[in-house]
């Protein structure tokens, strides 16, 4: 299991059977339909066919076909100075963080420490080149890397920073089948996204 | 059978820091206690006359297998699952020349239990061994990092090899269920508010009991490790030098963590004590044969995986221990170019005040020193000049780069560098 | 010697299982095995199966010689049930962790562990449901299993996962008591699943989930009786 999704239903969990609180509108899945329109902190995405959308309580949120173990593409929704990309366990004061005025290449170095935190292994980062983001001059990069148990798993990230925040789709799956199912969906996505920055 | 497994792997985590914090602080007066029980043992081994042993379990014999219808056959047999996925999993180092090394040292350690033991270097950037009940041993990549020679290597296969051949796990699986039925009613407690029969809770509820009993349990392998050493020939006084440098990490992430305010920043007094006594036992066992430390063989093996270990030490971005082991590796000053450039690294991602230059003068050194130094480097030393406003100099390091590395995966991107800031 | 399933039913008249009334839920594609027979051959991978014993205080103790026992009655039992439908049985005892010949092989059964996780996560109803799964079955392992067709000469490859724990003595007396009290404590469980994957397309045609709080495994008469649930509406 990808920490993703045990990480804030457990936190989820503990809330709901401790405070008795409803879990609706805190965490899980919802259903996006192929062709619609749906925003994801102030990135704006269509769905090329149907996908499931995560939003976890810790502001988590990726989509999957067959489950986060599986195959997910995880948005990166505006992240700013001194703040992770992604919320992971581990200590506040050594989880990787960005950093204003970081390049491409310390930015590919900030996804794979964090994708080590996560205790995913050999993670390379592969092909790092520039590329257009959500409208953006970005960049786009591939990895290579092994889960704890031992499958094999392949990567595609795209990213660009804009106003001083980054902004990223990562796109993790199964070498075997998980990957190739998603891939076509996911190229469109990056594609096509579309960032305002406007409002941060 | 989860609880069992979590239980087991924990017991068997041989140095875990956690476990030694308390160990020792009955130990000032010069009964050693469960320290000298191997020894003890070892002097009884004729006498028919022998201490009770706890939860009757005798030493296991070479090649000895548990009856097929005993609780311990099942423990084997949980184990045995989890060593097929220990042997296959993806953090497992499978390189067979550190593999054959490490084999090498358990055999001299073990004699007879050779085969029984089963060694295994997981890439863990963290300092723990441990030991399941069927032979299975885990060295974790962190703590071979920090050896410094193979005598040290040599102090935690023989304290782990204590465990195995004492059947540390049996015992402590008889004592957990012991423990836990004692302790039952407290289900009716946690049914009572909704918790189902959670056996996490009262795994949880009963650690003080278990952790009691792995005290001795560690103190036993202690001992065994600093006899089994010192029968194989080495030094073993490197057991407690071993242990005063995973101290002095310590200390250095205490001090920054007293700078930071943390509820559960944990103090281990008891870690000195047991260096102290790890020392006086050595005292004890050595023998005027007793002197190999195997400081050259041990690099000759680690050397070429080092860069890979340092790198995963890196990603933890527990900047002040690393620096503090970076420097105890200087100390020992082998491949002094990767160390500098490890250096340089850990300054760059810092990146705090001054850590710029910091890290500039670490890669400069590396361009210098003995050894090689990573072949990305003129990419970092680009990257810290960018940082300290120095175009020109970034671009000469970044042409530097390509011209070294042709066929780098990111050269698009380093091209596009160039030909913009 | 510590274990008695007899005294387990009694106590679960009065205390409240948690697993009452869930025994099986089979979720499939609608497929069915070909008639020829020399296309439906099944591999069976060796059943990863675990009996342990439930000790008073929530301790589980895997035992080890039930646990042999019954991989053996599970295993016999397939083979016999296999013979009845004219399926030929491949014995797929090597297809494991600890002998995977190859790394194509190991791969893809780390990939069926995780499917299997994936698939109990997130197929059934629960906060984990994935959206796109409510009305239809469609997980695949992806083409790449033919590399396991070719190899070891089956058509199918069935997968076997079983854990059994039985509540010993003093288990069933604490849940007495707990019950005379009004508290429900869990006793023994049988929880496990069932997965036949087709190895020309990788597809997961037939998965079965059990959950129970009887049946047993340490007999060939009550092992019949378990698999007879664990194969419920297999592909004919």
């Amino acid at each position: 299991m990808t920490k993703i999704l045990s990480n804030p239903l457990r936190r989820a969990c503990v809330v709901g059977l401790f405070a008795s609180v409803l879990m609706t509108g805190c965490a899980g899945y919802s259903l996006v339909k192929g062709g619609e329109h749906v925003s994801i902190g102030s990135m704006s995405v269509q769905a090329p066919g149907d996908w499931n959308h995560w939003r976890g309580g810790d502001g988590t949120e990726f989509w999957t076909l067959d489950g986060p173990a599986l195959q997910h593409i995880l948005f990166v929704k505006g992240v700013g100075d001194d703040e992770a990309p992604w919320p992971t366990r581990g200590d506040r004061e050594t989880v990787p963080k960005f950093r204003k005025g970081m390049s491409a290449i310390e930015i590919s170095e900030l996804v794979q420490a964090t994708l080590a935190n996560e205790e995913l292994q050999n993670v390379r980062i592969v092909d790092l080149k520039p590329d257009t983001f959500g409208g953006h001059p970005g960049f786009s990069f591939t990895m290579t890397m092994t889960s704890k148990k031992g499958l094999d798993m392949k990567g595609l990230a795209h990213g660009a920073v804009i106003k001083d925040k980054l902004y990223m789709t990562i796109y993790r799956g199964a070498a075997l089948h998980f990957f190739d199912r998603g891939l076509a969906d996911y190229e469109m996505i990056a594609a096509s996204l579309r960032i305002d920055a406007g409002e941060n | 059978m989860t609880t069992i497994s979590a239980a087991f792997s924990r017991t068997a985590a041989a140095f875990a820091l956690v476990l030694a914090a308390g160990m020792l602080t009955t130990c000032k007066t010069d009964n050693l206690g469960a320290y000298d029980a191997p020894l003890a043992n070892r002097q009884n081994a004729d006498a028919a006359e022998s201490p009770p042993l706890p939860y009757r379990t005798g030493d296991l014999k070479p090649n000895e297998r548990p009856a097929p219808d005993s609780d311990e056959a099942g423990l084997w047999f949980i184990a045995d699952r989890a060593e097929s996925q220990i042997r296959t999993s993806g953090n497992r180092i499978t390189d067979p020349k550190i593999n054959a090394y490490l084999k090498n040292v358990v055999c001299r350690i073990a004699g007879p239990h050779c085969k029984d033991i089963r060694v295994y270097l997981l890439r863990v950037p963290a300092s723990n061994a441990s030991m399941s009940p069927n032979g299975t041993m885990q060295i974790w990549s962190g703590f071979l990092l920090r050896f410094r020679n193979e005598a040290q290597l040599a102090s935690v296969i023989g304290h782990e090899a204590g465990h195995y051949l004492r059947r540390h796990s049996l015992q402590r699986m008889r004592n957990i269920i012991e423990q836990t039925n004692t302790f039952s009613f407290l289900q009716f407690a946690l049914a009572g508010v909704g918790a189902g029969a959670g056996i996490g809770i009262l795994d949880v509820a009963m650690t003080g009991g278990i952790f009691a009993f792995s005290r001795d349990n560690e103190r036993e392998a202690d001992g065994y490790g600093i006899l089994l050493m010192s029968e194989a020939g080495y030094d073993p006084r490197e057991a407690s030098k071993m242990w005063k440098q995973v101290l002095r990490e310590e200390k250095a992430h205490k001090d920054a963590e007293s700078r930071r305010p943390e509820p559960f920043s944990s103090t281990h007094p008891a870690g000195e004590e047991r260096a102290e006594i790890l020392a006086r036992l050595a005292t004890r066992v050595m023998t005027r044969t007793s002197t190999d430390v195997g400081r050259d063989r041990f690099l000759e093996a680690v050397l070429p995986i080092r860069g890979g270990l340092l790198r995963d030490e890196l990603h933890r971005r527990q900047f002040d221990t690393f620096a503090e082991l970076l420097d105890m590796l200087m100390e020992d000053g082998a491949n002094m170019a990767e160390l500098h450039y490890f250096k340089g690294e850990l300054h760059r991602l810092r990146g705090k005040k001054d850590d710029a230059k910091i890290a500039l003068d670490a890669y400069n050194a590396a361009k210098t020193a003995e050894g090689s130094a990573p072949k990305d480097i003129d990419r970092s030393m680009a990257l810290v000049y960018r940082r300290l406003g120095r175009p020109d100099d970034a671009r000469a390091a970044l042409r530097r780069y390509l011209e070294a590395n042709p066929d780098a995966s990111d050269a698009a991107i380093v091209r596009q560098m160039l030909e913009g800031s | 010697m510590l274990a008695s399933r007899i005294g387990l039913m009694k106590v679960l008249v009065v205390v409240t299982a948690i697993l009452a009334g869930c025994v099986t839920t089979t979720q499939q594609t609608g497929h069915t095995l070909p008639k020829d027979e020399g296309a439906r051959r099944i591999i069976v991978l060796p059943p990863d199966v675990e009996l342990s014993i439930l000790h008073a205080g929530g301790v589980e103790e895997p035992n080890a010689e039930w646990t042999r026992n019954a991989r053996k009655h599970i295993a016999d039992d397939l083979a016999e049930r296999f013979r009845r439908m004219n399926v030929a049985l491949v014995n797929g005892d090597r297809i494991a962790l600890e002998s995977a010949g190859d790394s194509s092989e190991l791969q893809l059964l780390k990939l069926h562990e995780v499917v299997g996780a994936s698939i109990l996560n997130h197929q059934y109803q629960g906060p984990r449901q994935l959206p796109t799964k409510v009305n239809s079955f469609d997980w695949s392992l992806g083409p790449e299993t033919r590399h396991l067709a070719t190899k070891h000469g089956g058509d199918y490859a069935l997968f076997v996962f079983v854990r059994d724990s039985y509540s010993s003595d003093a288990r069933i007396a604490t849940m007495i008591i707990a019950a005379a009290f009004g508290v429900g404590i869990q006793g023994g469980t049988q929880i496990g699943y069932a997965s036949l994957v087709d190895l020309r397309s990788g597809d997961v045609v037939w998965f079965n989930l059990l959950a129970r709080a009887t049946g047993d495994l340490r007999t060939a008469e009550a092992v019949q009786e378990t698999v007879n649930l664990l194969l419920a509406n297999f592909p004919q």
